[in-house]
C-alpha cells in the first residue's frame, strides 16, 4: 500500500435522497381527510431503500408506506418511520427542527442503550417525514429526516475498494448463499469472519455476545446493507458505528474492516465495498452529542420539498383537464 | 380527444370489471383469458424463471379478494431503456405487420421483426441521431424534467420564492463533517452540460418499474409502465410516450388507474387485445403440434407487450418456440 493510499480522511457517509411517489400523497391524503382529521399524532410508516448496485441512494415511499406490514422486495430494505403532519403551515414553519430531530434522536439512543439492537439489528434503521399538507391547494411540503448522532467522527484510511481485491470467488459466492441464509431483520447489520480460506457469517448478537473473542481484529468484517454505489459509504453505516463503538468500546483506537453490501440484480455480491475505518483513540461518545440527519432540499440548503399534487388531486382542476 | 375517450372508456369498464364475476372456470385454451388461480399460476412461474420479478401486495385498502393476499400483482423494478423509441421507430425493412383477419386496423406492428441482420444498423442510427434527438426528444424531456413535482412550483413563481421562506439555518447538519456533499455537487454541472444539449453526452438512460396485474374484466394480465428519468424524478405522461412504438401511443397504452396502487392515472398497455393475441398463439403452438400450458402465459405475454415497448429491455432469460 502507498503513502497516498494510506492518508487518513474524515468518513463521508452518502446522505439518502428521498423520492415519494404520488400514491403516498393519494393514500396521506384519505387518511387525513377520512380517518384523521384534525389528530395531529404521528403514525408509524415505512420507507425502503435499496442496496442494489445500479440505483443510487434513493429512498423511497409510496401509497404501500401505511401498510400494516412492509412489503419484503428483493434487495430492498424495509425501514420503520414516522410521519409528523402538522395542521398547520404556521406550526410547520415555526417548529424548532434541531430540537425535533435531537428529541427523536434521544429516543433512538435510549432504545439503543437498551441493547436490543443486538439482536434485532434492522432496529437500527430509522426515518421520518415532518409534513404540512395543505389540503386546500393539494400542495405537501414534506422534509425528511435520517437522523445518526453526529459524532463519533471516524476516519477512513483507504477510499472503498471493491470486495473482490480481498475476497476470492468461492468466498464471495459463500457470503451471498450465507446472506440469503439469514433472516431479514438480521441482514441489515452483521459480521464475517475471514481465516484463511473460509469465512463465516455471524450474526451480530452470535459474534458481539460470544464471551470471549480471541479472534484478531483484521479477520473480522462488519457488513451493512450499502445504498450507496460509489466510493463513500451509504448512511446507513453512520448509526451502526455508533452503536458499535457505544456496545464495544475496546474498539477505539482499532482500525475495523467495514464492508458495504451491494448486490447485482441476481444477488451477487462482487460490487460490495470494503471500507477500513479508523476509530481515533480521543473519539467523542455519541451520548451527549447533537443529531443530525435533516436532507437538503434540491437547492442543496436545509428547508423542505414541496409536491404539487392539484393535477391530480385538486377535483377542479381535474375537471378543468378531463372537458 | 383520444386521452378523453380513453379515461371514461377507463372508468366505464372500471364499474364493468366491478360486476364481471370473478372467472372460475379455466377458458384458456379457447379463448385466451385466464382465471385468478391460473394468473398466479403463470406468476409463479415467471417469478420461478425470472428472479427479477416478484410477487407484491399493494396497499391494504386495495386488496383484491380473488387473489391470495400477498398475490396481487407482479412486479421488476429499475428496468433501463437506453433510446427513444422515435429514434429507432420507422425502419421501414425491419417492421411486420402481423396480421389478424377480425382485426380492422390491420393487427399488430411487430417493429423488430427482422432485427437480427438490423442490429448495426440500429446503432449507426442512434449514433447519427444523437444529436437530433438531444435537441428534440431529450430536450423537451429536459423542459419537463421535473415533472410533477419541481416543474409546477418552478412554473409559479411566487412557490419557488415561498420556499425559501421555509429554509432552516443553524441546525447540526450544515457543519457536520460526515456527510458525503459530492453527488449534490456534481449533479449541478452535469445539468448545465445537459441543458445545452452538446449531442456527445452519454446516452441518458431511463429506467421503467413495470407491474403486472390481473384485469378483473378482460381476465388477462395487464402491463403498468412507471418510468423515471436518470435523475431518478417520474417521467411524464409525455415522454413516456417517447418510449412506446408510435402505433400503440395512447391507443394501446393509455392512463388509467392502477388496481392496487392509489395515485394519479398510470400508463397501461390496454389489454383488450391481449386474449385474441394469446389465442392466436395458443392455435400456432397446437397446430405445429406442440402444447401451451398456461403457466407459459406470463412469458408469452411479455414477449408480445415488448413489441409495445420495444426499448425497454426487461430480461428474458427464457426462449418460447412457436413451432
Amino acid at each position: 500500500m502507498s503513502d497516498a493510499d494510506n492518508r487518513e480522511e474524515i468518513i463521508q457517509y452518502v446522505p439518502f435522497i428521498s423520492f415519494v411517489h404520488p400514491s403516498f400523497w393519494h393514500t396521506l391524503t384519505e387518511i387525513k381527510l377520512n380517518i384523521d382529521k384534525l389528530n395531529e399524532t404521528s403514525k408509524p410508516i415505512y420507507g425502503r431503500f435499496t442496496y442494489r448496485d445500479d440505483i443510487g441512494a434513493v429512498f423511497e415511499v409510496d401509497g404501500t408506506s401505511f401498510n400494516k406490514v412492509p412489503e419484503t422486495e428483493h434487495l430492498y430494505t424495509s425501514v420503520k418511520g414516522t410521519i409528523i403532519n402538522k395542521n398547520t403551515v404556521e406550526e410547520f414553519k415555526s417548529i424548532d427542527k434541531a430540537a425535533l430531530l435531537n428529541s427523536v434522536g434521544k429516543t433512538i439512543w435510549e432504545n439503543l442503550k437498551e441493547g436490543t439492537w443486538i439482536d434485532k439489528p434492522s432496529s437500527l434503521l430509522n426515518f421520518f417525514i415532518f409534513s404540512f399538507a395543505d389540503l386546500k391547494k393539494f400542495h405537501y411540503f414534506y422534509w425528511f429526516a435520517f437522523p445518526a448522532p453526529s459524532q463519533p467522527t471516524v476516519y477512513l484510511t483507504r477510499k472503498g475498494s471493491c470486495i473482490t481485491s480481498a475476497f476470492t470467488n468461492k468466498q464471495l459466492e459463500d457470503l451471498a448463499q450465507s446472506y440469503k441464509a439469514l433472516d431479514d431483520e438480521q441482514k441489515c447489520f452483521f459480521s464475517i469472519i475471514k481465516e484463511n480460506d473460509t469465512i463465516q457469517v455471524q450474526t451480530l448478537a452470535q459474534f458481539l455476545r460470544q464471551t470471549e473473542c480471541h479472534l484478531a481484529i483484521n479477520a473480522v468484517y462488519f457488513v451493512f446493507q450499502d445504498p450507496s454505489n460509489g466510493v463513500n459509504p451509504g448512511w446507513a453505516l453512520r448509526v451502526f458505528l455508533a452503536a458499535l463503538l457505544d456496545y464495544c468500546p475496546t474498539l477505539i483506537g482499532c482500525n475495523i474492516n467495514v464492508i458495504g453490501l451491494r448486490c447485482n440484480i441476481f444477488g451477487g455480491v462482487e460490487n460490495s465495498c470494503i471500507f477500513s475505518v479508523k476509530i481515533p483513540v480521543d473519539v467523542t461518545k455519541s451520548d451527549a452529542a447533537g443529531w443530525v440527519g435533516w436532507e437538503r432540499n434540491d437547492k442543496g440548503n436545509f428547508g423542505p420539498k414541496l409536491a404539487n399534487m392539484s393535477a391530480s388531486l385538486d377535483p377542479v382542476v381535474l375537471a378543468d383537464t378531463s372537458s | 380527444m383520444q386521452s378523453v375517450i380513453n379515461s371514461v372508456k377507463g372508468t366505464a369498464l372500471e364499474v364493468a370489471g366491478y360486476l364481471t364475476p370473478v372467472l372460475k372456470e379455466s377458458k384458456f385454451q379457447e379463448t385466451g383469458v385466464l382465471t385468478p388461480e391460473e394468473f398466479v399460476a403463470a406468476g409463479e412461474h415467471l417469478v420461478h424463471h425470472c428472479p427479477t420479478w416478484q410477487w407484491a401486495k399493494g396497499e391494504d385498502a386495495k386488496v383484491r379478494s380473488y387473489l391470495p393476499a400477498d398475490k396481487q400483482y407482479l412486479f421488476t423494478r429499475n428496468v433501463p431503456c437506453y433510446r427513444r423509441c422515435k429514434q429507432i421507430e420507422y425502419c421501414e425493412d425491419k417492421e411486420k405487420v402481423i396480421e389478424d383477419e377480425q382485426d380492422a386496423d390491420g393487427g399488430w406492428v411487430d417493429t423488430h421483426h427482422y432485427d437480427n441482420a438490423g442490429l448495426p444498423t440500429v446503432e449507426e442510427k442512434v449514433c447519427e441521431m444523437t444529436l437530433e434527438a438531444a435537441d428534440t426528444g431529450d430536450s423537451d424531456g429536459e423542459g419537463a424534467a421535473g415533472d410533477h413535482e419541481d416543474d409546477e412550483d418552478e412554473d409559479e413563481d411566487g412557490e419557488a420564492e415561498d420556499m425559501e421562506e421555509f429554509q432552516e439555518s443553524g441546525l447540526l447538519d450544515e457543519v457536520d463533517p460526515s456527510t458525503d456533499l459530492a453527488q449534490r455537487k456534481e449533479d449541478k454541472p452535469k445539468s448545465v452540460n445537459k441543458s445545452k444539449s452538446d449531442g456527445d453526452e452519454i446516452i441518458r438512460t431511463r429506467t421503467y418499474d413495470l407491474h403486472i396485474t390481473y384485469d378483473k374484466y378482460y381476465q388477462t394480465p395487464r402491463l403498468w409502465l412507471i418510468g423515471y428519468d436518470e435523475d431518478r424524478t417520474l417521467l411524464s405522461v409525455e415522454q413516456m410516450y417517447e418510449d412506446v412504438s408510435q402505433d400503440h401511443a395512447k391507443k394501446t397504452v393509455t392512463m388509467e388507474s392502477h388496481p392496487h396502487l392509489s395515485g394519479p392515472s398510470m400508463a397501461s398497455v390496454h389489454p383488450c387485445r391481449h386474449a385474441e393475441v394469446m389465442k392466436k398463439i395458443i392455435e400456432t403452438v397446437t397446430e405445429s403440434g406442440g402444447e401451451m400450458g398456461v403457466h407459459s402465459y406470463l412469458i408469452v405475454f411479455l414477449k408480445f407487450v415488448q413489441t409495445v415497448i420495444p426499448t425497454i429491455e426487461y430480461d428474458f432469460t427464457q426462449n418460447f418456440a412457436m413451432n
